[in-house]
C-alpha cells in the first residue's frame, strides 16, 4: 500500500512504464530544436544545422566512450586529462612525424592511459573511481610538464592544411567529425549487437558474479571497455584540436561533465547493465541542440551552464528513479 | 690618551656603520637572496609569459633562488593562502604576489605585510589597507584601447561581440568595464558580452552560435591568444574572409603572429606582462636594499598594435624565445 501510493505520487509507474529511449528522449531532442527554432529562425539554418552537427560529433565520441564505463558499473574521469593530453601530444608528434603519422602517435598516446586503466580496474581490481581520478591527475600533470602550460603552434602551412580537414572540413553536406562518427557508431552498434564482447560488457554491468559464474572473461573486458573510453576521447580530443590546429594543454576542461552528463542524458543507466549507441547518440544529440540553442537564443554563458547542470541533474534523477522502481 | 680615545672612537664607529651596512644589504654579505613568485594560474599562457619574466630578471639581478608557487586557479584561495604561508615560514627575503581574490586574499597579505616582509602585489590587486607596493596592469586602458580601434574601424556603428574572459576575475571585469564606459559615448555601438573563459574551443562554438543569434556582428573583440584562436577558426569555417568581420585581440604569441598577417587578426593590445614580471622583481629587490618604501602604486601601459605596426614593436615585453619551455 506504501509502495503503490509513493508511485502514484512521484508518477514512478509512468516514469517506469515509459520506454524512455524509444519515445520520450526522442520527443525530448525534437521538442528542443522546435522550441528554439521558434525563438530564432537561425537556429535550423544550414550553416547552424552543420556545425551543430559537427559539434555534436565530438561530444558524441566522449559519450559513447562513457557509456561503455558506466555500463559497467564504473566510470572514467579521466577522460577530461586524456583529452588534453591527446592535444598536445598531437601537435609534438606532428612536428616530428608529419601530420598523419603524428596524429595516430597522439590518438595512442591519449588510449594508453585507458589501457593502464583497464589494467588497474580489471587485473588489480582498484575501483574506477580511484585509478580514474589518479589518471585524470597523471595525465593533467604529464600535460602540463611537457609544455609547460605552453599552448603548442607553429605547424607548417602545409601541415596546418592537412590537420585542419579531419576536423574543418566537409565530405559532401556532413562535416568529416561526422563520418567518423557515423562509422563509429556502426561499429559500437554491430559489436554491442552481435559480437560476445558487447554481450559480456551488459552481463558484466549487469550482474558482475552471474558474468564470472557464466564464464565471461570479466578482466579483459573492463581492460577493453577502459581503453575504448580513453580511445574515444583521443579522437574527440584529435577533431577538435585539429579544428583548432594547436596543441591547448587544458582542452579537456570542462568536458567531463558533459559527457557523463550526456551518457545519463541519453538513458545509460548509472546502475550499470543498460546503454548502447543509441543512448550516446540522443545523449550527444540532446546537449549539443541544447547548448548551441541557448546561445542561438541569446542566452548568456551563466544561464546557458546553469540550464544544462540542470537537465543533466534531472536526467540522473529520472536514471535512479527508474532503477530503483 | 685623548688621541687613543678619538682612534678608539672612529674604530667603535666604523665597525658600527660597516655592520649596519652588510646587515640591511643581505646580497652584500653574500646571504642567499631568495625570493617567491606566487601566480594564481600557472598553466594560463599568459603567466607562463611572466615566469619567463620573473626568472630571467633574478637570474639578471643575482637573485640565488626563485621559489614559484602556482595556485592552480582563480578558484583555490586555501591554496593560495597555504603557499604564501609556507613562503613566510621559509624566511624568505621577499614575496611578489598575484593574487587569487581581491578580498579573500587580504587577510594574508597584511600577515606579510605585518611580518615586515618585503612584498608586491603584482597584476592583480588586493583590498589591503596596508601601505603596500603594486605594480598592476592597466585593464581598463586595455579595454579601452580595443574599443577605441574598433568604434574606429566601424565608423562609431555596428554591433560587436565581447569576449571578456573569466567572469569571476577582477582584471576580466576591469577591461571589461574599460570597453563598455568608452563605448557607451557611441550610441550606434551594440554590445553583446560573452564572459567566455579562456579555452579556445569554448571562444569557437560561442561564435559559431553567436554569429547565427546576430548575423549583423562586425567586431569581435577577445581575452587571450588561446580564446582568440577559436573565434578565428569559427569564422574561417562560418566562410568569412579575412577581415570582413574584425577581430581585436590582446597580447600575442606566435599563432596570432601568423593570423595577424594573414589578415584575420586587425589589432592586438600589447600588455608587455614579461616587463611587467621583471619589473615587479627589480622592485622587489629594491625593497628588500630599503631603496623603495610602500606604498607605491605603479600601473602599466599598455600599447595597440596592427598588422602595419608589428614588425616595428619590440615584442619582447609579451612573448618569450620559443626556445624557452618550461
Amino acid at each position: 500500500m506504501g509502495r503503490e501510493l509513493v508511485e502514484r505520487v512521484y508518477g514512478m509507474r509512468l516514469i517506469k512504464g515509459i520506454d524512455w529511449e524509444k519515445y520520450l528522449l526522442p520527443l525530448v531532442f525534437v521538442g528542443f530544436a522546435v522550441l528554439f527554432a521558434i525563438i530564432n529562425p537561425a537556429f535550423l539554418s544550414a550553416r547552424n544545422i552543420v556545425q551543430t552537427t559537427r559539434q555534436g560529433a565530438i561530444l558524441f565520441f566522449l559519450v559513447c566512450g562513457q557509456m561503455l564505463p558506466l555500463v559497467t558499473r564504473g566510470i572514467d574521469l579521466s577522460q577530461g586529462s586524456v583529452m588534453s593530453l591527446t592535444s598536445v601530444s598531437t601537435l609534438s608528434f606532428i612536428y616530428v612525424l608529419g601530420p598523419y603519422l603524428g596524429s595516430a602517435a597522439g590518438i595512442l598516446t591519449g588510449t594508453f592511459c585507458g589501457l593502464v586503466n583497464g589494467v588497474l580496474i580489471g587485473y588489480v581490481g582498484i575501483p574506477a573511481i580511484l585509478v580514474t581520478l589518479s589518471m585524470l591527475f597523471l595525465a593533467s600533470g604529464v600535460t602540463l610538464v611537457h609544455t609547460g602550460g605552453v599552448t603548442l603552434t607553429n605547424l607548417t602551412e602545409i601541415h596546418r592544411i592537412k590537420l585542419f580537414w579531419f576536423g574543418g572540413e566537409m565530405v559532401g553536406p556532413f562535416p568529416v567529425p561526422v563520418i567518423f562518427a557515423l562509422v563509429i557508431a556502426i561499429v559500437v552498434y554491430y559489436v554491442f549487437k552481435y559480437t560476445l564482447l558487447g554481450r559480456h560488457i551488459w552481463f558484466v554491468g549487469a550482474n558482475p558474479d552471474a558474468s564470472a559464474m557464466g564464464g565471461v572473461n570479466i578482466k579483459r573486458t573492463i581492460l577493453i571497455v577502459y581503453t575504448i573510453s580513453a580511445f574515444m576521447a583521443s579522437l574527440a580530443s584529435f577533431f577538435l584540436t585539429s579544428r583548432l590546429c594547436m596543441g591547448f594543454p587544458r582542452l579537456g576542461e570542462g568536458w567531463l561533465v558533459l559527457s557523463i552528463g550526456g551518457a545519463i542524458v541519453g538513458g545509460t543507466s548509472v546502475q550499470g547493465g543498460k546503454g548502447g549507441v543509441w543512448n550516446a547518440i540522443l545523449g550527444a544529440a540532446i546537449l549539443v541542440v541544447l547548448d548551441n540553442g541557448l546561445i542561438v537564443s541569446g542566452f548568456s554563458t551563466f544561464a546557458r551552464e546553469a540550464i544544462i547542470g540542470a537537465i543533466i541533474i534531472i536526467a540522473c534523477s529520472i536514471s535512479l528513479l527508474r532503477s530503483r522502481v | 690618551m685623548r688621541k687613543r680615545e678619538l682612534a678608539i672612537k672612529c674604530i667603535l664607529a666604523a665597525v658600527i656603520g660597516i655592520s649596519f651596512f652588510f646587515t640591511s644589504n643581505p646580497a652584500v654579505l653574500g646571504k642567499k637572496l631568495e625570493i617567491a613568485v606566487m601566480v594564481p594560474n600557472g598553466v594560463d599562457p599568459y603567466f607562463t609569459a611572466k615566469r619567463y619574466g620573473y626568472e630571467t630578471e633574478c637570474e639578471k639581478l643575482g637573485i640565488d633562488k626563485m621559489y614559484f608557487y602556482d595556485a592552480g586557479g582563480f578558484a583555490n584561495l586555501g591554496k593560495q593562502i597555504k603557499q604564501v604561508e609556507d613562503a613566510m615560514q621559509k624566511g624568505l627575503d621577499g614575496i611578489i604576489l598575484g593574487v587569487v581574490s581581491k578580498k579573500g586574499s587580504v587577510p594574508v597579505v597584511n600577515k606579510v605585510i605585518d611580518k615586515g616582509i618585503p612584498l608586491i602585489l603584482d597584476n592583480l590587486d588586493c583590498d589591503t589597507d596596508r601601505p603596500v607596493i603594486r605594480n598592476m596592469k592597466n585593464g581598463e586602458l586595455v579595454g579601452m584601447l580595443r574599443a577605441t580601434y574598433i568604434i574606429r574601424a566601424l565608423k562609431g556603428k555596428g554591433k560587436v561581440l565581447l569576449m571578456a574572459g573569466p567572469a569571476k576575475v577582477e582584471l576580466c571585469q576591469q577591461e571589461h568595464r574599460g570597453f563598455v564606459n568608452y563605448a557607451k559615448h557611441f550610441p550606434g555601438i551594440k554590445i553583446i558580452t560573452e564572459w567566455t573563459g579562456s579555452r579556445p574551443d569554448v571562444g569557437m562554438t560561442t561564435v559559431e552560435g553567436a554569429l547565427q543569434a546576430n548575423p549583423d556582428i562586425k567586431a569581435i573583440a577577445t581575452f587571450s591568444p588561446p580564446l582568440t584562436v577559436g573565434p578565428i577558426q569559427a569564422l574561417r569555417a562560418a566562410g568569412y574572409k579575412p577581415g570582413e568581420i574584425i577581430v581585436v585581440a590582446q597580447t600575442l604569441d606566435a599563432g596570432l603572429v601568423d593570423y595577424m598577417k594573414k589578415g584575420w587578426l586587425q589589432a592586438t593590445v600589447m600588455t608587455d606582462h614579461i616587463d611587467m614580471a621583471r619589473l615587479s622583481v627589480r622592485m622587489l629587490l629594491k625593497v628588500i636594499k630599503g631603496e623603495l618604501k610602500p606604498p607605491l602604486f605603479h600601473k602599466m601601459d599598455h600599447y595597440l598594435i596592427t598588422k602595419g605596426t608589428i614588425d616595428k614593436y619590440d615584442t619582447s615585453g609579451s612573448s618569450y624565445p620559443e626556445e624557452w619551455r618550461k
